[in-house]
C-alpha cells in the first residue's frame, strides 16, 4: 500500500513537471522578455508588456480570423502579448482584470464583454497606472475617459455606408422599406440603426421606412420579424429591406423566399461582408453589405496600442475601420474577401 | 481481530506519529492536498506572480469558490443542483431591477432561497431525480434572467456604491474575499458541529437508514437545496456589486467550474463522502490553475485542457478507482500476451 | 399457540409477563401476504429464536415489531399498551431496538456519530460531542466492545460494523433487541463472542429476539423458538423439547433428514478439465489445482486466506500477477487469460457477492438468466424472447426457483431464490467448469438442500466442480477432495476419507504441519 502511494505521487510529480514544462514552454517568451525588457528599457525601451482582455478567441469564426495579425503585429512592433478568453462572462473578465493589473503590464487592451460591467477594471487600472485601449465594441461614453484609445468598426459609419448604397439603388423613387435591427439596447444596434436612418433622411428622403424590429443578431429571429412586418405593411409596399447584419439579412431573405418574393427585386442591404453575406452579395439576393475586417480589427488592436505606448498622446486615440463598400460591383475582389 | 474473550476488534493506540497518521488517513481531502501542493509548486516554479499578487487569487478563489461550497451542500445528499449558475444569473438581475440597493439585496437572497425550496419541492414531494428537476430549473431562470432584464444588462442604479465594494475593505481583503472566508467558516462548522448538517452525510451516505433512526431526511432535502440556492443568490449578488450591472448570462461558466472544484477537491458525486474543506480545496487549486494560465496567456482551449486533466487525475488517483485502472491496464497487457489455443 | 402446553411453562421460565405481543399481524405487498395472521410473545430475560426459510417472513415481521413498516392487520403491543403503528420513533420510544440484516450504518461517520445516529444529542443546534462520545462509549462498554469512537465507519472491518450495530441499538437503551442475522458475516471466535453478550444481555433482564440461519446458534442460547413457513407461524416451542432436525422438518415442511444425510457416490473422476499453475495475484502465493470432469474439489480455510482471491484470478475476473489456467475439453487445451475467455472456454463463475457481482436485481428473472446464453437464444444478433422465456422458465423449474415467477424482477426474491437464479442463469450454459464461491451464504436450509443437489447433479453430470465455504459441514458433505488454503497457499490437500473438521480446522488455523499430499 506504501509503496504503491509513493509510487503514484511520483507520477503525480512526473505529470506536473510536465505541465510546469508545458507552462514553461508558453512563458518562455514571456520571462525571457520580461528579462529583455528590464535591460532594454535602461538601454532606451522598445519591448513592451501587453494584456489584451478578449471575450472571444479561437473559439469563435471573429475571433480566430482576429488573433493572427493581432499576434503578427505584436510581433513586429516588439511588443509581448498576454491574450485572455473571458467567453463573454462578464466576471471571469473582470477577474482576468484584475490578474492582468496585478502583473503590471504596459498597457492593457480591452474589449468588453458586457460593456456596462467594465468600469471597475477601468478605474483599477487607472489606479495602478496602466493605460486601457478599446477594441472592437467601445465602452459607454461616461467611461470613455477612463480609456486613452479606441480602434475598431465604425458602427455608425457602418450604418451610413449601408444607407449610401441603398440610396444608390433607389437612385430617387419612392422606397418602402421595412428594417431589421441588432439586440435592442446593444450599442452597436443603437449606432448602425442611427448611422442608416441618418443617411436616409439626409440623402434620399424618398425611402421610408415602413417598419422596424429587432432580429436580436439571430437568422431565426430576423427571419420570423421579417415575416410579421411582411404581414403587417403587406409585401406588395415593400421595395427594399435593411438588416443590421450579414446573419439577419439571411433570416430576411429566407421569409421573403418563403413568401414567393424574389429578393433579387428588391433592394437589400446591410453590414457584415461575412462568409454568409459575401455569397449573397455575388449572387445578386443581397444588393450591399459593408466590410468589417477582423484582421484590420485584431492588427490595428496593436498599432493602437503602440501609438499609446510611443508617443502618450494627450487625446484619446479613435480609430475607425474604414467602412468599405460591398456590392455585387466588387464582391469578388481579393480586397473584400471575408473573413469570418 | 479473532480472540473470543476482551475481543480486541479496534486498532491499538499508539504515538504521536500514529495519531496523526491515522487523523490524515480518516480524512477525504488528501488527495485534494496533494494536488493543491503540486499545482502550487508547479505555478510558483512558472508563475510567481500568481503568489506575489496573492489578492487577485484570493478574489478568483472566492470567485470559483462560493457557488461550490454552497453545492457541496446538496452534493454531500447525494443530490445535484445543476440550477446554481442560472439562479446566480437571475439573482443579480433581481437585484438590479430594484433601485433601492439595500432591498435588491435582500429580494436577491430571497429569491435564491425560494429557488432552492422548489428544487426541493420537486425533488422530495414530487419525486424527480434531482438531476432532471435542477436542469429544469436550468433552462427555466436562465430564461427568466432574460425576461427580466429585458435580454440586456441591468445597470446597477448605484454604481458607485458597487466600484466601493469591489475596493478592499479590510486590509488587502475585498468584501467578496470577506464573505466567502465566512460562508466557509458558516457551512463548515455546520457540516462539522451542527446536527442538521452532520446528517447530511447520513442523508447521502445511507438514506435507508437516515430513515430508519427517525432523521427527518425530507427536511434536511430542503435545507440542503436552501442553502445551494441562497449562496448562489449571495454570489449573484456580489458579481452585480462588483460589475455594477447584472448581465442575464452571467455565470456561464460556473456551473462546470463548481462541479469541478467540488470534485476536485474529493467531494462524492452520489454523496456521503467529501468536504466543505476539499471543496475549499478544489476551488483553490482550481482558482491558483486559472491565474496562472491566464498570466501565461494561453488560450482558454488549451486552459480546459489542462483542467480537464487537473479533475481526472483527482477523479483517477481515488484509490478505489486507481485500483481498477491498474488492474484494467494489465489485462489489458495480458489479454494481449495471447488468447489462442496452446495445445 | 394455545394448543402448546409448553409455552406458559416456558414463560415462567422467562421470568413473568411478556413485555412485547405481536397480535395476529397480518402484511401484505401487493397481493402476495408475507405475514399471515402471527401472534408472538416475548418475556424480559428471554431469548426469542425466529427461524424459517427465506422469504418464510421474519424480516418482515420484526420491521413490524419496529414500527418500520405498518400491520394490515393486527397489532404490537408493549407492556399492554398498544404501539401505534408503523411508526418508528413510538417503537424507539417504547424500547424496542432493531439490528438490520443490511448494515443501516453511515459510511462516512464516526463510530461516536453512527451509535447517536437520529438521537444525537443537541444544544441550540449544535452537537454535544462530549455527550455524545459518553452514550457511545458507555454503549460499547455494554457489549465489551473496543473501538476508536472517532473512527469512520468505512475505515472498519465488516464484523467490526456488525458490533457497532449492536452498541446503537444498545445505546437507546431498549427493553427488546431484535437481531435480525447478525452472525452472517462474523468468524466463529465473533459469532462465539456476540452469542455470550446477548446471554450476559438477557441475564440482565433484555428480551431479545434471535433470527437465524444457524440452528446450533438457536439451541446455544434461545429459550423458545418460533418457527415461520409461508408466512404463517408453525409453531412456538422450548427449545428443550425440540430437537435441530425437528427445526428443519417444520421449516421447510417436509422432511429432509434422509436427503440431508445423503453422501455423494464417488464418481469416478475423469480427465483433469482445470489446471491452474503457480497462479499469484494479490493475497494468493502461488498455487496449483487441477480438477477433473465430474469431480468435486473444495477449498476450504479461513476467511481471508486467499481463496476467494484465488478463484478470483482463475476464471479472470481479477487480474493474476503469475501463473497460466488451462481448460481441456474435448482433447484441447485453451489457455484462459481473461474472464471473456474462461466464459468463452467453458467457464461458469458463481461469485460470493450474489447481490453486486451475480444479479442485475432490477432485471427480470427471465432476462437474468438469458444474459449468458444469449448467442444460444439469438438469431442474427437478435434475441427471441419467445424462446429466453421457455429457455428460462426451464431452468427456474430445474432449480426449484420459488415463488417460479420469471417475469418478477430478481431483487424481489430471497436470498436463497436469488442464488438459484445465478445457478440457473450458468446452467443453461452446461458449463465444463463451475466455480462456486460460498454458494450458500445467507440461504436458508431448505434451498440449501436444493442446492447441494444441483451441485452433485452437475458433477454427475461430468461437470468440474471447484467449491469455496466456509461452512465446514457443506465442504465435508460435498467435496471429493479438500485443499485447506492458508495464508495464499495450499497448506494441505485432504482426501474425502481424511477429511473432517478437525484436520481441516488445524490446516486452516496453521496447528498441523501439511500432511497428506
Amino acid at each position: 500500500m506504501r509503496s504503491r502511494y509513493t509510487r503514484w505521487i511520483s507520477i503525480f510529480a512526473v505529470l506536473a513537471i510536465v505541465l510546469a514544462a508545458c507552462g514553461g514552454d508558453d512563458t518562455s517568451d514571456t520571462t525571457a522578455a520580461g528579462s529583455t525588457d528590464e535591460t532594454t528599457a535602461d538601454a532606451g525601451g522598445d519591448t513592451y508588456e501587453v494584456f489584451a482582455l478578449l471575450p472571444q478567441g479561437n473559439d469563435q469564426p471573429y475571433g480566430s480570423t482576429y488573433l493572427p495579425p493581432m499576434q503578427e503585429e505584436a510581433d513586429r512592433l516588439g511588443i509581448n502579448l498576454t491574450i485572455t478568453n473571458s467567453q463573454y462572462d462578464a466576471d471571469k473578465q473582470a477577474s482576468e482584470c484584475e490578474v492582468a493589473v496585478a502583473a503590471n503590464p504596459d498597457l492593457i487592451i480591452l474589449w468588453p464583454a458586457v460593456g456596462d460591467t467594465v468600469r471597475p477594471c477601468l478605474e483599477a487600472a487607472a489606479d495602478a497606472g496602466i493605460p486601457v485601449t478599446v477594441t472592437n465594441s467601445d465602452v459607454n461614453p461616461e467611461d470613455k475617459d477612463l480609456t486613452a484609445a479606441y480602434s475598431g468598426p465604425d458602427t455608425y459609419g457602418q450604418g451610413v455606408a449601408s444607407a449610401e448604397i441603398f440610396c444608390d439603388l433607389a437612385g430617387g423613387e419612392d422606397v418602402g422599406i421595412i428594417m431589421v435591427n441588432g439586440l435592442t439596447g446593444n450599442s452597436t444596434a443603437i449606432d448602425r440603426e442611427a448611422g442608416f436612418e441618418d443617411t436616409i433622411n439626409d440623402q434620399c428622403p424618398n425611402v421610408t421606412i415602413l417598419a422596424r424590429q429587432p432580429g436580436n443578431w439571430n437568422k431565426d429571429e430576423s427571419q420570423i420579424a421579417a415575416s410579421e412586418m411582411i404581414t403587417a405593411v403587406g409585401a406588395e409596399n415593400i421595395g427594399g429591406v435593411y438588416a443590421a447584419d450579414d446573419t439577419m439579412v439571411a433570416g430576411v431573405i429566407d421569409a421573403l423566399k418563403a413568401r414567393d418574393i424574389d429578393p433579387a427585386s428588391l433592394i437589400i442591404t446591410s453590414i457584415g461582408n461575412t462568409f454568409l453575406g459575401n455569397p449573397l452579395v455575388k449572387s445578386g439576393e443581397l444588393d450591399g453589405t459593408v466590410f468589417q475586417s477582423s484582421s484590420w480589427d485584431g492588427g490595428n488592436a496593436i498599432t493602437t496600442a503602440y501609438e499609446v505606448l510611443t508617443e502618450s498622446p494627450s487625446e484619446r486615440i479613435v480609430k475607425f475601420m474604414p467602412s468599405v463598400k460591398v456590392t455585387a460591383d466588387n464582391a469578388e475582389d481579393a480586397s473584400v474577401a471575408p473573413e469570418w | 481481530m479473532s480472540q473470543a474473550q476482551g475481543i480486541q476488534l479496534g486498532q491499538e493506540q499508539g504515538g504521536l506519529v500514529s495519531r496523526i497518521r491515522v487523523t490524515i488517513a480518516r480524512r477525504t481531502e488528501g488527495r485534494a492536498l496533494a494536488l493543491l501542493i503540486l499545482v502550487a509548486i508547479a505555478t510558483w516554479i512558472t508563475e510567481p506572480t500568481a503568489f506575489t499578487a496573492w489578492e487577485v487569487t484570493l478574489g478568483r478563489v472566492a470567485l470559483i469558490g462560493l457557488v461550490a461550497l454552497g453545492l457541496t451542500a446538496v452534493i454531500l445528499m447525494g443530490e445535484l443542483d445543476l440550477s446554481v449558475a442560472s439562479t446566480l444569473a437571475v439573482c443579480g438581475v433581481v437585484m438590479a431591477s430594484i433601485d433601492n440597493l439595500a432591498l435588491g439585496v435582500v429580494a436577491a437572497l430571497a429569491v435564491g432561497l425560494i429557488i432552492g425550496v422548489v428544487n426541493a419541492f420537486f425533488v422530495v414531494v414530487v419525486g424527480i431525480n434531482s438531476f432532471i428537476a435542477s436542469l429544469g430549473m436550468l433552462f427555466f431562470l436562465r430564461g427568466a434572467a432574460f425576461v427580466i432584464s429585458n435580454e440586456e444588462p441591468v445597470r446597477l442604479a448605484s454604481r458607485d456604491a458597487g466600484i466601493a465594494f469591489g475596493k478592499p475593505f479590510l486590509g488587502p481583503l475585498t468584501p467578496r474575499m470577506v464573505i466567502f472566508i465566512v460562508a466557509f467558516i458558516a457551512l463548515q462548522v455546520f457540516v462539522t458541529r451542527v446536527r442538521a448538517g452532520r446528517e447530511f452525510y447520513a442523508v447521502g451516505g445511507n438514506r435507508e437508514a437516515a430513515y430508519d433512526a427517525g432523521i427527518p431526511v425530507r427536511r434536511r432535502i430542503f435545507t440542503g437545496f436552501m442553502i445551494s440556492g441562497f449562496v448562489a443568490a449571495l454570489a449573484g449578488v456580489i458579481n452585480t456589486l462588483e460589475r455594477t450591472a447584472a448581465d442575464p448570462t452571467a455565470g456561464s461558466t460556473v456551473l462546470l467550474a463548481s462541479f469541478a472544484a467540488a470534485i476536485i477537491g474529493g467531494v462524492l458525486l452520489t454523496g456521503g463522502r467529501g468536504s466543505i474543506f476539499g471543496t475549499l480545496l478544489g476551488a483553490t487549486s482550481l482558482g491558483i490553475l486559472q491565474v496562472a494560465l491566464t498570466l501565461t496567456g494561453v488560450q482558454v482551449d488549451v486552459q480546459n485542457i489542462v483542467i480537464g486533466l487537473v479533475l481526472l487525475l483527482a477523479v483517477i488517483t481515488d484509490p478505489n478507482s486507481l485500483r481498477t485502472v491498474v488492474g484494467s491496464a494489465r489485462s489489458l497487457f495480458q489479454g494481449r500476451s495471447g488468447s489462442h489455443p496452446v495445445g | 399457540m394455545s394448543e402448546n402446553p409448553t409455552t406458559e411453562t416456558t414463560r415462567q421460565d422467562a421470568g413473568g409477563r411478556a413485555i412485547i405481543e405481536a397480535r395476529n399481524v397480518v402484511k401484505r405487498f401487493g397481493g402476495a401476504t408475507a405475514v399471515d395472521d402471527v401472534s408472538i410473545e416475548v418475556a424480559p430475560g428471554e431469548i426469542y429464536g425466529l427461524v424459517g426459510e427465506n422469504g418464510a417472513g421474519k424480516s418482515t415481521l420484526m420491521r413490524v415489531l419496529a414500527g418500520i413498516l405498518t400491520p394490515d392487520h393486527g397489532s404490537v403491543v408493549v407492556d399492554g399498551r398498544e404501539l401505534e403503528a408503523g411508526s418508528t420513533r413510538a417503537a424507539l420510544e417504547a424500547g424496542i431496538s432493531l439490528v438490520h440484516q443490511e448494515l443501516s450504518l453511515v459510511p462516512e461517520l464516526t463510530v461516536a456519530e453512527n451509535i447517536v445516529l437520529g438521537t444525537t444529542p443537541v444544544q441550540a443546534g449544535f452537537i454535544k460531542k462530549r455527550e455524545m462520545k459518553k452514550i457511545a462509549s458507555d454503549a460499547l462498554e455494554e457489549i465489551r466492545v473496543q473501538v476508536d469512537l472517532d473512527e469512520p465507519i468505512v475505515r472498519l472491518s465488516v464484523a467490526l460494523r456488525q458490533f457497532v450495530e449492536i452498541a446503537r441499538a444498545i445505546a437507546r437503551k431498549p427493553r427488546v433487541l431484535i437481531l435480525d442475522e447478525p452472525t452472517a458475516t462474523l468468524t466463529p471466535a465473533e459469532t462465539d463472542y456476540l452469542l455470550d453478550m446477548l446471554e450476559r444481555l438477557a441475564g440482565q433482564g433484555l428480551a431479545i429476539i434471535y433470527i437465524s440461519h444457524r440452528i446450533p446458534e438457536i439451541f446455544r442460547i434461545c429459550n423458545r423458538v418460533s418457527v415461520l413457513r409461508d408466512g404463517h407461524l408453525v409453531d412456538t416451542v422450548s427449545i428443550s423439547d425440540i430437537k435441530p432436525n425437528e427445526i428443519v422438518d417444520k421449516m421447510v415442511g417436509r422432511e429432509l433428514k434422509q436427503e440431508l444425510e445423503t453422501s455423494r457416490t464417488k464418481v469416478a473422476a475423469g480427465d483433469v478439465v482445470l489446471q491452474a499453475r503457480g497462479i499469484k495475484a494479490p493475497g494468493v502465493n502461488g498455487i496449483d489445482l487441477d480438477v477433473r470432469a465430474g469431480e468435486i474439489v473444495g477449498l476450504g480455510g479461513l476467511v481471508g486466506a486467499g481463496r476467494t482471491e484465488l478463484v478470483r484470478a482463475i476464471v479472470g475476473a481479477d487480474i493474476k500477477s503469475a501463473g497460466t489456467v488451462t481448460i481441456n475439453t474435448d482433447g484441447t487445451m485453451r489457455r484462459v487469460n481473461s474472464y471473456r475467455s474462461a466464459i468463452s472456454h467453458g467457464f461458469a463463475y458463481v461469485p460470493e457477492e450474489r447481490r453486486t457481482d451475480g444479479l442485475a436485481l432490477t432485471m427480470t428473472v427471465s432476462d437474468n438468466i438469458a444474459l449468458p446464453n444469449r448467442s444460444q437464444l439469438s438469431r442474427y444478433s437478435v434475441l427471441m424472447r419467445g424462446k429466453i422465456g421457455t429457455f428460462a422458465k426451464e431452468l427456474a423449474d430445474a432449480v426449484g426457483l420459488r415463488p417460479p415467477e420469471i417475469q418478477r424482477e430478481a431483487g424481489d426474491f430471497s436470498g436463497g431464490n436469488q442464488q438459484k437464479v445465478v445457478l440457473a442463469k450458468w446452467l443453461g450454459r452446461k458449463p465444463d467448469v463451475i466455480i462456486l464461491d460460498e454458494p450458500t451464504r445467507g440461504v436458508d436450509v431448505g434451498a440449501k438442500v436444493e442446492i447441494h443437489r444441483l451441485v452433485r447433479d452437475l458433477a454427475e453430470g461430468g461437470t468440474a466442480v471447484l467449491v469455496v465455504s466456509s461452512d465446514l459441514p457443506e465442504l465435508l458433505d460435498l467435496a471429493d477432495v479438500i485443499h485447506v488454503v492458508r495464508d495464499g497457499r495450499i497448506a494441505g490437500t485432504l482426501s474425502r476419507d481424511e477429511a473432517d473438521e478437525k484436520s481441516v480446522m488445524s490446516l486452516a488455523s496453521g496447528e498441523s504441519q501439511v500432511r497428506g499430499l
